[in-house]
């Protein structure tokens, strides 16, 4: 089957590789009487269930892990904003006479954007190397931190179920960050 | 006994149907078994996170068989139940069948 490989590579971030061989070969021979659609939605579905399973076998460990990359993400924000605010000053045409016009510059919504990314792929990382074997549950549960403590503003009218979802999607390099830890443990 | 664990349904049903399975009981025989037994359907991540569990509790062991060109050359992970899950699962059937022992179940012939 076409993508099988795909598969079995999504199943091997959440168990041992033989297991996830031997588990998406069982999820073939059900599709060849059930279809595709099937198998992916029993790939996806194991995925989860198993990452599930690690977040709630140890839901003390996994607390702690999610409230550290929390702080630690509060303080890569802090840390990599310094310097693009000077920066993005500077390169302003106006410079210091209106950094005010700096803040709608192109360099500035670039390096925010890339803060961005880099900061939740730091994140990852981070939550990865402290927890061999739950790369993505760790991740998976600060996500959970991030939705709930994200969600008080609209419990208050504050803030929209777009903006949650929003925030919610930007844990996607945070998983993309524990997914590249994972690899390189597992290769070596 | 004080080591005989505790079992959920669920995991109960799984240990029952490799029982009956025998030498082959693997993911998807694992899973037809339960659906034609209980007429239940369990999802795929479910039945395997169940699996992982009851080994990790050494309730069952499992053994990678050889890669079948049928699954694209990937092995079968065989399951067998070990005398700590045979004890387990034979214990929580005892306690059911003492809950049931002299029940009258309305609408029902025979508890």
């Amino acid at each position: 089957m076409r993508n099988a490989q795909v598969a079995e590579w999504l199943l091997s971030l959440v168990t041992t590789p033989l297991r996830a061989a031997s588990t998406v070969g069982d999820l073939m021979e059900n599709a060849a009487r059930r279809g595709v659609v099937r198998f992916w939605i029993g790939v996806l579905r194991t995925a989860f269930s198993m990452m599930w399973r690690d977040v709630t076998a140890s839901p003390a460990r996994m607390a702690r892990l999610a409230g550290g990359g929390f702080i630690v993400g509060l303080a890569l924000l802090f840390v990599c904003f310094l310097p693009v605010f000077p920066i993005a000053i500077l390169l302003s045409p106006a410079g210091f006479r209106d950094p005010s016009a700096a803040f709608n510059s192109r360099i500035f919504n670039v390096a925010s954007m890339a803060v961005i990314l880099l900061v939740p792929f730091q994140q990852g990382r981070w939550l990865a190397r402290r927890s061999p074997g739950q790369e993505l549950a760790a991740c998976f549960a600060l996500t959970i931190l991030t939705a709930a403590v994200d969600s008080i503003p609209m419990a208050l009218g504050l803030g929209t179920a777009f903006q949650l979802m929003l925030s919610i999607a930007a844990s996607i390099p945070m998983f993309a960050g524990a997914v590249w830890v994972r690899r390189k443990r597992m290769t070596r | 006994m004080a080591d005989v664990q505790t079992l959920g349904e669920f995991e109960q049903i799984v240990l029952l149907a490799i029982l009956r399975l025998d030498e082959n009981a693997y993911g998807v025989t694992i899973r037809e078994e339960i659906m034609a037994r209980t007429d239940r359907e369990p999802s795929p991540g479910a039945l395997y996170t169940t699996l992982d569990r009851l080994e990790e509790k050494g309730l069952v062991r499992s053994r990678f068989g050889d890669p079948t060109p049928q699954r694209g050359g990937r092995a079968k992970r065989f399951f067998s139940i070990s005398a700590k899950g045979i004890e387990s699962v034979a214990r929580a059937q005892r306690s059911y069948q003492r809950l049931m022992r002299g029940l009258k179940l309305p609408g029902v012939a025979h508890a």
